[in-house]
């Protein structure tokens, strides 16, 4: 029975819930008109956005992006995502669009249209909203942080010809071979039976005199070789985990560790360590050293972001989202970059001598996929050396394609699927300062880092 | 045919205990239990934290597989283990490998995250993340699926034929590994979710299992569609 006294507390109860939900409502709504998101509780937990970037695409189309989340009790309202959209701004448009996402396969779906889509390309950033009223952008930053798009408006396309996945090209030499241990000039391997993933030596990168350098995470610590293949120091590594690694231009390393919540390290050349910085968002895949020496991480697919102003002193991650590009320029400021366009074909393209643009689109042959994009090196004849991976259900190789300045194939040669056992995926494959390739695989007891001279 | 190794047989496929069997089970147990009562340190880390249980269920969807596979993140791994303690971080760094610490192996973590039965038989069984179990299928188990396995293999691993919480499978010569697609990528690379190895635990990485020439796209079979459980009704 409910007496009058409960039924009174329950109107007022009613009448109070009712007012607080207008109240609390009109705020949310109010946030999600203006932009401006209540305040996170930093307590609870929050989604990690992973979004894969398309560094090209083909102007005039439309464009499908992709974000999906990551988050640690994905009940929470504090986890799930309620609303999507990407802000979309094509080149020389001041205004931003709004493109809702769709949720579909456990991720959202943005379709920019192909209005959007100009021959200059365009720039977006992503927001999605939590159950409880945040909303979180990527990249964190704002519209400074906007990712960039570019088109493959202007560049020749090219057919790569037949793939015969039975003519891989043997090495012209073993420059490194390593057994596994943990001895001078040995690396260590972890795992390797039953159930157990092996993750052999994490990273290599090679300098400017041929030297190597070697992450031997098992053994903690980076093993430098010169050209010779001769050990020529030892330095203790910074973390425990398997980490990305690149050489300095004054011969330090920069290092990073791979997947969510990475941390970026800075080794100076005698091994001291000058930095380390959080890795503000992303998954961090491989890291890079800048023209300014300071480590860039690519924290999702044609995503480079800096991590710190000045040796030691770490950028926030929304500072870090403000600066994060397509590709990392070289010490001379060449770029080069490399992505698919529509699963059957790949774009690369790079600054020519002069400033320029060069690139191509090359098409695969049928039932092949491209794969890894490893490198775009771009040449003193305005040219480039491209390296990608290939695929199909059965087989993986690197194509390596040497285009010269108006983007024709002057060769092309399919190298054999590095090791499987590298954690840093991308840094299986180099481009030796020598203008080779050189490409890190697994044998019984060691593995070895071989040279192919670009024909 | 492709057979497990021996290493394989005794540490990771654990398999239903025989009726005939109930009795040593119960009776050894008892003895060891009261000859090692005086010594509590004997007592692993599965020992004292691994007291969940199972439920059966009407279905199970891929929303409900990443959900439960993402609660895993940033614990432990125990080859041949099953047995999260969910706090965000691993409980026995220090253990080795096959130690009765925390977490999952890798087929292990895809047993657990598909809610498979113990037997292998259809349905849907949902292991808390605190029961210590393993399932019946190592990587080859997963590589080679038989006609009345709970999962199948894809006719082929280009990104429209596979769905998040699918699963990259392959073997090397000595050993083999399994991660879930959580979100496709691109260029044969996927963010995955797997149970990584001892000194990671399990993580979301973006790799490229996907292309390597090794790896095979596998399924659960019976997937429920992803309202479940408020389907609206047909007809």
């Amino acid at each position: 029975m409910v007496t009058p006294n409960r039924a009174n507390h329950r109107r007022r109860a009613a009448i109070a819930g009712v007012v607080a939900g207008l109240v609390a409502g009109g705020a949310v709504g109010a946030a999600l008109l203006t932009g401006a998101a209540p305040p996170a509780d930093p307590a609870l937990p929050r989604p990690t956005i992973l979004h894969a970037a398309p560094a090209l695409v083909t102007a005039g189309a439309p464009v499908e992006l992709t974000a999906a989340t990551f988050c640690a009790e994905p009940g929470l309202p504090s986890c799930a995502i309620s609303a999507a959209s990407a802000a979309v701004r094509p080149a020389g448009v001041s205004g931003w669009t709004e493109v809702s996402g769709r949720p579909d396969g456990g991720a959202f779906r943005f379709a920019v249209p192909a209005s959007l889509v100009p021959p200059d390309g365009f720039s977006y950033r992503l927001v999605l909203r939590t159950a409880d009223g945040v909303a979180i952008a990527y990249p964190p930053g704002g519209d400074e942080a906007a990712i960039r798009v570019v088109t493959t408006a202007g560049l020749p396309v090219r057919d790569l010809g037949v793939i015969r996945w039975d003519r891989r090209r043997p090495a012209d030499e073993v420059v490194l071979r390593l057994p596994y241990g943990s001895g001078d000039g040995e690396v260590g391997r972890w795992g390797g039976e039953g159930e157990l993933e092996a993750i052999g030596p994490s990273s290599f990168d090679v300098g400017p005199d041929g030297s190597i350098a070697v992450a031997d995470w098992v053994n903690r610590r980076i093993q430098v070789f010169g050209a010779a293949g001769r050990l020529r120091e030892v330095i203790a590594s910074p973390t425990t985990r398997p980490v990305d690694l690149a050489l300095t231009g004054d011969g330090g390393y920069v290092l990073s560790t791979l997947g969510t919540e990475a941390t970026a390290f800075e080794v100076a050349a005698a091994g001291g360590v000058l930095g380390r910085y959080p890795v503000g968002f992303g998954v961090a895949t491989r890291v890079a050293a800048s023209a300014t020496g300071g480590p860039r991480v690519q924290v999702g697919a044609a995503q480079w972001a800096a991590v710190r102003s000045a040796p030691g002193i770490p950028l926030a991650g929304d500072e870090q989202g403000r600066t994060q590009t397509t590709s990392v320029p070289l010490a001379d400021g060449d770029i080069g970059v490399s992505a698919d366009i529509d699963g059957r074909s790949f774009a690369a393209v790079w600054t020519r001598p002069d400033g320029s643009r060069g690139g191509a689109v090359v098409r695969l042959p049928a039932g092949v996929a491209p794969g890894a994009d490893y490198f775009v090196h771009p040449l003193a004849d305005g040219g480039a050396v491209v390296a990608k991976g290939v695929w199909d259900d059965t087989h993986f190789g690197v194509i390596v394609v040497r285009l010269d300045a108006r983007g024709r194939i002057r060769s092309t040669g399919l190298l054999p699927e590095p090791s499987i056992e590298q954690a840093a995926r991308y840094s299986t494959v180099r481009y030796s300062p020598a203008g080779d390739v050189l490409v890190v695989f697994t044998e019984p007891g060691g593995i070895h880092i071989d040279r192919f001279i670009v024909r | 045919m492709i057979q497990p190794t021996n290493t394989e047989r005794k540490t990771t496929i654990r398999r239903p205990i025989a009726p005939r069997r109930i009795a040593a089970a119960i009776a050894i147990p008892m003895l060891l239990g009261a000859a090692l009562a005086s010594s509590p340190a004997s007592a692993t880390w599965v020992d004292d934290n691994c007291k969940g249980s199972a439920v059966e269920l009407s279905g199970w969807s891929r929303a409900y597989a990443s959900a439960y596979a993402q609660q895993a993140v940033d614990e432990g791994y125990e080859w041949g283990g099953g047995c999260y303690k969910l706090n965000d971080r691993d409980d026995t760094p220090n253990l080795a490998t096959d130690g009765s610490g925390e977490g999952a192996d890798c087929s292990g973590f895809v047993f657990k995250s598909w809610a498979l039965h113990q037997d292998g038989s259809p349905g849907y069984r949902r292991w808390d993340h605190d029961k210590d179990i393993h399932g019946p299928f190592s990587t080859w188990g997963y590589l080679a699926p038989r006609s009345g396995d709970p999962f199948k293999e894809l006719s082929s691993k280009s990104y429209g034929a596979t769905t998040y919480m699918d699963a990259f499978v392959w073997r090397a010569t000595d050993y083999g590994h399994i991660a879930m697609v959580h979100a496709e990528g691109s260029g044969g690379f996927d963010y995955v979710i797997h149970a990584r190895n001892n000194d990671v635990g399990t993580t979301i990485d973006y790799i490229d299992y996907r292309s390597l020439s090794a790896s095979k796209a596998i399924t659960r079979k019976a997937w429920s569609p992803e309202c479940f459980p408020k389907c609206p009704t047909l007809g």
